[in-house]
């Protein structure tokens, strides 16, 4: 799908949720929205109905795959892991993203 | 995922939209669920929890478009790169396109032959009755004499008919 690169705001999504699969191993959707909510805290929240979709475009480019497992309450649920092509994707987003906050950085130091 | 997984999403939208039911209110549960450790009653917990997921149906429907979508756009890509394959080999394409031309046109004709002649029935009533009538003596074809006396004689004919009508001249 022509994403564009610059699409921060999907690019966030993908590279939050592929850290903590390469952090965590596997975990379906609530696992990651829990994951990435106690390590940011309050003040980053996901939007949790649209990690399904990202979730679901992700496993379409071959980022993560998605199985089915039983959780922790004894409930059939589609478990995530990350790829070899994922890694690949989070190094690149990271890089992405380390170069967008630089820039936002040295305006703010200038400014 | 491939292209076939792709077109089978598509296709299959009911059980994609089961799994993604299944998904998501596993998702509200354990939501609602950690609420309810936190001190809300059920029914807050699970309020506070769809709230906070938000429009459920918006968010399948999305999934569902992207299916579409990508596999549109693979096809769309594919026959893109077929016309190019095409464009690049004018003498492959010319001789595909002509076999493929030469193999449709015989069919067609031997067909259009064959159901005539064949497998149609003859234009007239009771075609099983059918009888062809030629004159004993020549084996020639009948006169309009003989066929109009053949049909006269209506309790050995039901009707008759000659697809040719020999020359008045002819007669014997």
């Amino acid at each position: 799908m022509g994403k564009h690169p610059n699409d921060r705001l999907q690019g966030t999504l993908d590279l939050l949720v592929l850290r903590s699969l390469a952090a965590r191993g596997a975990l379906h959707g609530y696992g990651i929205t829990i994951h990435i909510q106690s390590v940011a805290g309050e003040a980053l929240r996901i939007e949790e109905g649209s990690l399904y979709p990202a979730l679901h475009r992700m496993t379409q480019e071959g980022w993560i795959s998605a199985k089915w497992g039983v959780s922790e309450n004894n409930r059939r649920a589609r478990y995530y892991s990350i790829t070899a092509s994922g890694r690949k994707q989070l190094v690149l987003e990271r890089q992405r993203w380390d170069e967008l906050t630089g820039a936002v950085a040295r305006v703010l130091e200038l400014a | 995922m491939s292209l076939m997984n792709r077109m089978w999403n598509t296709l299959r939208s009911n059980s994609l939209q089961r799994e993604l039911d299944e998904e998501l209110s596993l998702h509200l549960d354990l939501r609602a669920q950690e609420l309810e450790r936190a001190g809300m009653n059920a029914e807050e917990a699970r309020a506070a929890a769809t709230r906070q997921f938000g429009n459920t149906t918006l968010e399948t429907e999305r999934m569902r478009k992207m299916d579409i979508a990508a596999w549109m756009e693979t096809l769309l890509k594919d026959l893109r790169y077929a016309s190019r394959q095409f464009s690049r080999n004018p003498v492959f394409t010319a001789v595909a396109v002509l076999s493929l031309a030469i193999g449709i046109g015989a069919n067609t004709a031997v067909f259009s032959v064959l159901n005539a002649t064949m497998l149609k029935a003859l234009p007239v009533r009771d075609p099983q009755e059918l009888v062809n009538q030629l004159a004993r003596a020549t084996g020639a074809d009948v006169s309009l004499g003989l066929l109009i006396d053949g049909e006269q004689s209506a309790r050995l004919f039901g009707t008759a008919n000659a697809p040719r009508i020999a020359p008045a001249d002819d007669r014997h």
